[in-house]
């Protein structure tokens, strides 16, 4: 906890609304924002969201999100201006895919000629939509993009935090942002990961997971008055088990975790709550609930996860949950697992059955992606300087 | 401090015909991808000339740049979804940005921390420089950096339009093996240099291009791989490489030959 970051600013935009309160609220009033089995920005939101920042209006929903999460969270940490001895990591898995899916499908039918394809062609690399953000913002400092699949982003805000220690930079805004595609949408349908319904991690009837969109920044800074919370330790593993397979006894998200503790300085009775990466596919839920049962025990902390209310937007998961857990640090609140009703008595974790008005003095989040790649922060409340409750 | 123990590179297709073919025959690589071959070629490559046997690897941290990633997979992906209206999951999980490094860590049991990075023509350049972030704040002691972009051939006519006059698009991949001093000496490994930093100029920065060119996007490590290998005789020393790109950027390598 010697070297925690913090965390000063934060923003999202989700299918729950525009603004980390949107978020939150729908949290806390268990509110999903799950339509027909995903979980799309509204077409309401993107209006409202054009009409708020003229600026972005060229751009792709991917940045236009991006724009309105960093605007929020750089306001709230009152950054005025970004200088060139800033940071920013981005990440995402499909990038600005709207500007190459449609063309590129064209083209293989033999309906677009090469000239005119040519001109989407260089937006096929992932770089371009941080190019595109980084122009749309005027960003001159050092810039990163995380591509980890559903660890991306919570891989952005662990090396923005290890760039903030390092004096690399003086500040870093991390964060990712995803949107539905077709190309997204039919391949997890053809891994028959989708749920047709809303959503419920660790239910013994669970069945899939809801793909969504979201983006969500958090603005990093060495210590600060202004701090809402702290990246006080993170840790990466991978499994070397499967592409798409997370290792059944989830040893490599244990090892993650671990990794997370150690960095931070803790023990496992030090965390209060587990927010869970619980995306409600099979195979994701047996194997995190027996990562967490194996380092903690049967009287572990209280486990979650809030993918029923805002869904699994992939490269941007970690930083949009990462945004609530901030917001649940600062209102006392361990929130439950929306939508479990019969725990699968395969997962041996602690349920709250309701939301917990309790004192958190530290939250563990994990992330589990393909590629058998685990990232997991630890979030304080407190610096240890200030002391933890 | 950070060192290189070693360096790999895989020079298209036809250079390792042998290899590949090796490869596609047996049971490990039968669905790998053509990105996944090459990567494994280039590490492999590296490993035996940092005389690291492979299974050594396991507990490194891997950084894998690639711009395009498995494009070739993707559009294979997205041609039968269009045409026949079929999703093949095994094309879709070979089609992530990530699914090269996920094959590699099953292959080579790589059980570290791994990230997949993508950035343009600095591609290559930002995996370095991420590698030399984890081991100089010394959260790694070795560190497998490897970078490739092999282009799909279905595709390439939307690519050849854009390129400048005598600019060629030449598939590769490369790997550079990292580790802290720590490292190096408690295996009694000689390093070849030592990566002092990495730059990269603005993305508004504009030079001329260079007239004739040979690249892919994320060749920036291949670069410096083949300069620490052309530098083997050199007198000890620091140098600075700086790779000029087609788009008017540069990117800055400053190494300490040993």
């Amino acid at each position: 906890m010697n070297h925690a970051v913090a965390i000063t600013g934060i923003g999202s935009v989700s299918c729950n609304g525009i603004g980390t309160k949107a978020l939150f609220d729908s949290a806390v009033t268990n509110t999903s924002g799950i339509r027909e089995g995903v979980g799309a920005v509204s077409d309401d939101i993107k209006s409202a969201l054009l009409a708020r920042w003229p600026e972005a209006n060229a751009s792709t929903s991917a940045l236009l999100y991006a724009y309105s999460a960093i605007k929020e969270a750089t306001e709230h940490a009152g950054w005025s201006t970004f200088q060139e001895d800033d940071g920013l990591i981005l990440a995402t898995t499909a990038g600005e895919v709207v500007l190459w899916e449609d063309n590129t499908i064209e083209f293989l039918r033999g309906e677009l000629s090469p000239v005119d394809f040519s001109k989407s062609f260089r937006n096929l690399s992932l770089g371009a939509a941080l190019e595109h953000l980084s122009s749309l913002l005027d960003f001159r400092g050092p810039t990163m993009l995380v591509a980890s699949a559903c660890s991306a982003a919570t891989q952005a805000i662990a090396l923005g935090a290890a760039w903030v220690r390092s004096g690399k930079v003086r500040r870093c805004i991390v964060g990712g942002t995803e949107v539905l595609s077709q190309l997204t949408v039919e391949g997890f349908r053809s891994l028959q990961l989708l749920s047709p319904s809303i959503a419920t991690p660790f239910d013994a009837q669970r069945s899939g997971i809801n793909l969504s969109e979201a983006a969500a920044f958090l603005c990093l800074e060495q210590k600060s008055s202004r701090a809402l919370a702290y990246v006080s330790g993170f840790g990466f593993s991978t499994d070397a088990y499967h592409l798409t397979a997370p290792h059944p006894e989830g040893e490599g998200c244990m090892r993650a975790m671990q990794a997370a503790l150690e960095s931070a300085k803790l023990t496992p009775k030090d965390i209060t709550w587990v927010h869970a990466h619980g995306t409600g596919s099979k195979a994701n839920d047996i194997a995190e609930g027996a990562a967490i049962s194996n380092l903690f025990g049967s009287h572990g902390p209280w486990v979650s996860s809030t993918k029923h209310i805002h869904g699994h937007p992939l490269g941007a998961s970690g930083a949009l949950e990462t945004v609530l857990c901030v917001e649940c640090l600062g209102h006392n609140i361990v929130l439950k697992t929306a939508g479990l009703t019969h725990p699968d008595p395969n997962i041996r974790i602690h349920h709250p059955r309701d939301h917990q008005k309790q004192p958190i003095a530290h939250i563990l989040k994990n992330t589990l992606g393909f590629g058998g790649n685990n990232a997991s922060l630890v979030l304080s409340r407190r610096s240890a300087k200030e002391g933890s409750s | 401090m950070t060192f290189v123990l070693g360096t790999g590179i895989y020079q298209g297709h036809n250079a390792h015909k042998v290899r590949i073919d090796a490869l596609s025959a047996s049971s490990a690589f039968r669905k790998a991808t053509p990105n996944m071959k090459a990567a494994f070629i280039a590490i492999e490559n590296a490993c035996e000339d940092a005389a690291l046997a492979l299974t050594e690897l396991a507990a490194a941290a891997t950084v894998l740049g690639s711009s395009y990633g498995e494009i070739e997979t993707t559009t294979e992906f997205m041609r039968t979804l269009a045409v026949e209206k079929l999703a093949r999951p095994f094309l879709f999980q070979s089609s992530l940005h990530n699914g090269t490094l996920g094959f590699l860590s099953v292959c080579l049991c790589l059980r570290g921390p791994s990230f997949t990075v993508s950035h343009r023509h600095f591609t290559g350049e930002k995996a370095l420089e991420l590698g030399l972030d984890l081991i100089n704040s010394g959260a790694q002691d070795i560190a497998l950096i490897v970078a490739l972009d092999l282009m799909s051939h279905v595709l390439m006519p939307g690519l050849l339009p854009l390129l400048p006059i005598n600019t060629h698009w030449e598939d590769g991949a490369a790997a550079i093996i990292l580790a802290s001093g720590a490292f190096a000496e408690s295996q009694k490994k000689k390093p070849k240099a030592e990566i002092l930093s990495v730059a990269c100029s603005s993305d508004l920065h504009t030079e001329a291009p260079p007239a004739e060119h040979t690249f892919y996007d994320s060749d920036g490590l291949e670069k410096v791989a083949l300069a620490i290998r052309s530098m083997s005789d050199d007198p000890s020393g620091v140098r600075t490489l700086t790779l000029h790109k087609i788009n008017g950027t540069s990117s800055s390598i400053k190494l300490n030959l040993l």
